[in-house]
């Protein structure tokens, strides 16, 4: 036993519900415009799509780098704003106003971060709920440049990229799905990486951490700014879904919500971020008859997972995952019930 | 000799209380030096100046020569000073082999030791070999809380060479160990001095510092008494009145946690090191 290398390589590590879920959701994500139709439906599944993007960002800053971004609905939202001026006010192509939004995030992220990851994690919360308010009024008061409360339309369909075009609402969705795909695996890298190391160690003992040779401020710095340009990345995304922008896309309670998402749904995972995308989309169009209720769904509902699931709705049914696979191998008679220590870290 | 370590009147108060007061010492490479004194003494806050977890409020601390004492701590680290701590000194909820890959990648440099991979450099092997070396080595996949205090502590000083550290600050490394381990715990730490590091430590017991150390720096109050090597130590007057006599301890004679100087290693006072 102690002769084979530890299994702690994600790929070598076998088939756990993460990754037969995984495969299964994907399978799905393919064929929906073939058996939704392109309809409502594959407008919602859209939508999901893009959130689930900004869930991913938002995870890399929430779960993995530990903080706070209770505001980071600001990026997504910059990230909307920049592609739609530019296409609307100056005739950009999407496919060169996309990379400008993400630099525009990425800078805003870098700025936030040097001023605010140095002092005591308070600040940073405040920061970050102060930049999403910020970005709202000027937004609204900028009439000029962002149509004010008025809005800013048409943003048009990103371009075709030789003989595909992206008009048609399924080639848009499989678009979304590649982006969304695209923005999964450099959160994967990352986690990956030595940063994904640096980011552990952080949070499960800061002190030694530092005693190591961890930059903490550094080490969130890099990843805060990373996060935000792939929330602006979602956001070039969003512009042109939506169209027609308005300012309710910079209210300051979207990254709220969509950290709750994020924890209903299970964070530090991707099968939870998509969850929690699905119901950030979701829980609002059901609840649609009185939209009183769904802030008062998404409370009872975080309160509910993190009283009976810490880890989120994912984290709970992976748990029942392995307690099944557990109970087949010692059916089966296997010598080992126990799963290896190494199996349930590299799940998505 | 190369001198690892150099503190030139370092001071550091709490309030009115002076906790470090105008402490200078050198220590030299490949050197074993201990620090012993009365609890409040001020030993753990001369540690936490050194590693920087605490900063100085004057004086100068140089590793190797160079400046450090406006460093950061991740700083200190990277140019080779290791510390362990008394309490949660290892990431408890990952495994072992985790805990080492992540000394060992905190170390790396430049791009490759951001975005490379944590498996890249550490092979397979060299962990197997390394964790033999602690006496580890069918722990790898056990989570390191779970591990006996013993094993934490080798753990803990194989992270701290792991991560490259070339001057290592041990704070009472033999707490809660039992004799037998507390006699391991000296070879390993003589094991550590041989790799070329240079090791500081603060402990209670006496035997254990008489047998291990070069040489012993004694503190009260937050200033140093006198340093000399064991015999010179054990044959003080100073630190005899302090140990056995009336001395100035502020607040409490003995502290419940350590329960101070152990009364069994009086004899080695008398006798002196015993080898
Ligand atoms: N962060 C702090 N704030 C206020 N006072 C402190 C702080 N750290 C230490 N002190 C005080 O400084 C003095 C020296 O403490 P220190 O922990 O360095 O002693 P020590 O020699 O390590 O004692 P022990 O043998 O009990 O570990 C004590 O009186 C302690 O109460
Ligand atoms: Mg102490």
């Amino acid at each position: 036993m102690s002769d084979l290398p530890p299994a702690r390589n994600g790929l070598a590590s076998g088939w756990g519900p993460g990754r037969i879920a995984s495969l299964a959701v994907l399978l799905a994500a393919i064929l929906a415009p073939v058996v939704l139709g392109s309809g409502y439906q594959l407008d919602l599944l859209s939508l999901v799509l893009i959130n689930a993007m900004f869930l991913f960002a938002l995870d890399l800053a929430y779960g993995q780098a530990g903080l706070a971004a209770v505001g980071h609905g600001a990026f997504l939202g910059i990230g909307t704003y920049v592609v739609g001026i530019l296409a609307v006010k100056a005739g950009w192509p999407f496919w060169a106003a996309m990379p400008i939004a993400i630099l525009v995030c990425a800078a805003a992220g870098l700025l936030m971060g040097l001023i605010t990851l140095r002092l005591a994690g308070h600040y940073f919360v405040i920061a970050s709920l102060a930049l999403a308010i910020a970005v709202g009024l000027v937004v609204s008061a900028w009439q000029d440049l962002t149509g004010g409360a008025l809005g800013l339309g048409l943003v048009p369909r990103p371009a075709g990229v030789g003989p595909v075009s992206f008009e048609a609402p399924s080639a848009f969705y499989w678009l979304l799905l590649a982006a969304t795909l695209l923005v999964m695996l450099v959160c994967w890298s990352l986690r990956r990486s030595n940063v994904g190391t640096r980011l552990r160690s952080i949070r499960e003992n800061p002190r030694l951490a530092s005693a190591l040779g961890v930059n903490i401020v550094l080490t969130r710095l890099l990843v805060l700014v990373i996060s935000a340009a792939l929330a602006g990345f979602a956001g070039a995304f969003q512009s042109t879904y939506l169209g027609f922008i308005t300012p309710s896309v910079l209210a300051s309670n979207v990254g709220f919500y969509a950290l709750m998402a994020l924890i209903i749904g299970g964070q530090r995972s991707f099968v939870g971020a998509v969850i929690g995308a699905a119901f950030f989309v979701l829980v609002p169009v059901l609840l649609q008859f009185s939209s009183a209720l769904s802030p008062v769904f998404f409370g009872l509902a975080l309160v509910v997972v993190i009283l009976l699931a810490p880890d989120g709705v994912w984290g709970r049914l992976r748990a029942l995952g392995r307690w099944v696979a557990t109970r087949t191998r010692a059916a089966r008679g296997g010598s080992s019930a126990r799963l290896e220590p190494g199996q349930e870290r590299s799940l998505p | 000799m190369t001198e690892a370590l150099t503190l030139r009147d370092v001071d550091r108060r709490f309030g009115g209380l002076k906790a470090v007061d105008s402490v200078s010492m050198t220590v030299s490479e490949g050197e074993i030096f201990g620090i012993i004194g009365p609890n409040g003494a001020g030993k753990t806050t001369l540690f936490n100046l050194i590693s920087g977890n605490v900063s100085t409020m004057s004086g100068a601390i140089e590793l190797y020569g160079r400046r450090i004492e406006r460093m950061p701590v991740h700083r200190r680290a990277r140019l080779g000073l290791g510390r362990t701590f008394q309490t949660s000194q290892l990431f408890a909820g990952v495994t072992v082999h985790e805990n080492l890959e992540i000394a060992e990648v905190s170390s790396r440099r430049g791009v490759g030791g951001w975005l490379g991979s944590p498996t890249a450099r550490r092979t397979v092997e060299a962990e197997r070999v390394d964790l033999e070396a602690w006496d580890l080595a069918d722990k790898g996949e056990r989570l390191a809380g779970e591990l006996t205090l013993f094993e934490q502590q080798r753990l803990a000083l194989a992270m701290t060479l792991a991560a490259g550290a070339r001057v290592l600050l041990l704070d009472e490394p033999s707490g809660g160990l039992v004799e037998s381990e507390v006699h391991q715990l000296m070879e390993l730490i003589r094991g550590i001095r041989d790799r070329g590091v240079t090791v500081l430590v603060i402990d209670h017991k006496m035997r254990l510092m008489m047998q291990l150390c070069d040489r012993i720096m004694v503190m009260a109050l937050g200033a140093v008494i006198t340093t000399g090597d064991p015999t010179e130590i054990a044959a003080d007057a100073r630190v005899r009145e302090l140990y056995f006599g009336r001395a100035p301890v502020r607040g409490v004679e003995r502290n419940e946690r350590t329960g101070g100087p152990d009364p069994a290693d009086a004899h080695t006072w008398r006798a002196g090191p015993t080898s």
